[in-house]
């Protein structure tokens, strides 16, 4: 694995990445360290009580000034680090993933003083891991994100159903059935469109791994509106509908039809090589 | 800086009331001055007079200074509890709300913490779509003086005024506050939203001409945005489209509007005039 300037370098491995996260894993300070700087400001001060020295005044107030530049420094070094997490978030959102994950990678062993920090670039890592198909180490990302957030948090939700979707790319078909079955819940629970878009949309490629086409086409109703919160990216569930019809090939109930239907709603969403990157098999659809 | 505009025709009743505001403003930094400036002459008569001078005088230094830093670490307190808050206001609204009232109510707040609060409060209030009190609200915040590091949401507000005044009519209004947006460098989740509200003030002026220029690279802008803001953009460019005479444009847009805006969603929008 290479992640320096070579533009040739290859996303980590999940091991890789798991060493990388496990070396520089964040440890917030402790409440001693932190109080550090004005403990030393008031033994300045019982020393300069204690110091029958005129010039000794001096002492609290360089401390004073000592720690007012310390804390300035501090805030404009968080403040440098939220820009660069700021920007490889936003190579995430223009789909340069492999600039955003080295951002990352790169961004994890400084902030080891800064636990939450840590977590947003930790959650690049482990989107852009995805959006590369290197599902293993997204996991991994993943992982590590759930170990560190307590299970209340509203993000551990959106977390646990991204291994299920990564569990599904890489056919563990177990484990991303226990997962969304443990789910259902939650995500009810939230009452987030999003969220529930993405289950469905998990639920149906679900069906597509285990080839339960019928049964995808028969919970199909609404799917057009339960996706929507998607936005474009809903065009991935049209594309795994068409695929369906598709794959059950009835044609007494128009299937060839409906599939060319579902295919160009996906297609007035995606791109065509989009969809087809997404989801290889997909080749067959769309007149190739 | 963003002038003030005259007040909306059908403004609702705002319970801000911005002279408070700008008073409560004042007085955390002339107290936090005097406290200063008392520090400062602390510092010239223990220099002056030194420790083995009058007990009360070196009682009453170590006191100010005392008085100073406790101050400075209330401030950095309510600093650290600003996103804890955010979180809380997105989670349990009523809850925030309580939450932010104590923050607010405290004295002698540094100028820029006090600020931050006041952002606070223009989202919440916008959130509950209580439009003139979040615009005069982000109005309030914009126009302070040396706002320090509450500078970093200038953005923010911008936006969120704009929309506040598309939402109440307020047209002038919005076009100042979008003006002022593209006189300063936003990041990519600002310049989408402020592309979503420059579409939205060219078809409320009649201009969708305006709206179509570069339309590739504005709908290319669009599909990165959530759902339904990538609806309502994809919306209101296939109008402009429609409206400026590009039916390709229109043709090509639609059935992508259809798949991404619901039906409620599209009868609002005709509702109010924007498609």
């Amino acid at each position: 694995m290479t992640l320096g300037n070579d533009p040739a370098w290859t996303p980590p491995t999940a091991e890789a990445l798991a060493d990388h996260l496990r070396r520089y894993r964040a440890t917030p300070p402790s409440p001693w360290a932190r109080r550090l700087p004005l403990l030393a400001l008031l033994g300045l001060t019982v020393a300069a009580l204690l110091t029958p020295v005129p010039g000794s005044w001096l002492l609290p107030w360089g401390g004073f000034v000592a720690l007012a530049i310390y804390g300035t420094r501090q805030v404009a070094k968080v403040r440098r680090f939220e820009k660069r997490l700021d920007r490889a978030r936003e190579l995430l959102s223009l789909r340069h993933h492999r600039p955003a994950l080295r951002s990352a990678w790169r961004l994890v062993p400084e902030l080891t003083q800064h636990p939450a920090l840590q977590h947003r670039a930790v959650a690049i890592l482990g989107q852009a891991l995805e959006e590369l198909r290197a599902y293993d180490a997204a996991a991994a990302a993943f992982d590590r994100l759930l170990d560190d957030l307590p299970d209340d948090h509203p993000g551990s939700v959106a977390l646990r159903l991204q291994q299920a979707l990564g569990a599904l790319f890489t056919q563990r078909l177990s484990d991303a059935d226990d997962a969304l079955r443990r789910l259902r819940g939650p995500v009810e629970a939230s009452g987030a469109p999003p969220l529930a878009a993405a289950y469905r949309f998990a639920l149906l490629f679900q069906a597509v791994q285990t080839a339960h086409y019928a049964e995808a086409i028969d919970e199909g109703d609404g799917l057009i509106e339960a996706l929507r919160p998607l936005g474009v990216e809903a065009g991935y569930g049209h594309a795994l509908m068409a695929w369906c019809y598709r794959q059950r090939n009835q044609p007494e109930a128009d299937d060839d039809e409906q599939a060319q239907r579902w295919w160009r709603r996906a297609t007035a969403l995606l791109p065509a090589a989009s969809l087809r990157h997404r989801f290889p098999d997909l080749r067959g659809l769309g007149g190739e | 800086m963003v002038s003030e505009p005259p007040p909306p025709p059908e403004a609702e009743s705002s319970v801000f009331d911005a002279r408070y505001a700008r008073r409560r403003l004042a007085l955390d930094t002339a107290g936090r001055r005097l406290l200063f400036g008392l520090s400062v002459a602390a510092f010239v008569a223990l220099l002056l007079f030194g420790p083995g001078g009058s007990p009360a005088a070196v009682v009453a230094a170590v006191g100010v200074l005392a008085v100073w830093l406790a101050l400075g670490f209330a401030g950095a307190r309510t600093m650290r509890e600003l996103p804890a808050l955010g979180g809380l206001l997105d989670r349990d609204p009523d809850a925030g709300e309580a939450r932010l009232d104590e923050l607010r109510r405290q004295k002698l707040l540094p100028r820029w913490v006090r600020l931050m609060l006041l952002h606070r409060l223009a989202v919440l209030r916008h959130r509950q779509q209580r439009f003139a009190e979040s615009a005069a609200i982000a109005q309030t915040v914009l126009t302070t003086a040396r706002p320090g590091p509450a500078a970093t949401h200038r953005g923010h507000l911008l936006l969120l005024l704009a929309e506040a005044r598309l939402e109440l009519r307020d047209l002038p209004g919005a076009w100042l506050a979008l003006t002022e947006l593209h006189r300063r460098p936003v990041g990519l989740h600002e310049a989408l939203q402020r592309l979503a509200l420059r579409t939205r003030y060219e078809l409320a002026v009649g201009r969708p001409d305006a709206a179509v220029v570069g339309i590739g690279q504005k709908v290319a802008l669009a599909e990165l945005m959530p759902g339904p803001q990538c609806g309502a953009l994809h919306a209101m460019l296939a109008a402009a489209a429609r409206d400026a005479g590009h039916d390709d444009w229109h043709r090509a847009l639609w059935p992508r509007v259809e798949l991404l805006c619901g039906a409620d969603q599209l009868a609002q929008m005709r509702g109010s005039g924007l498609i």
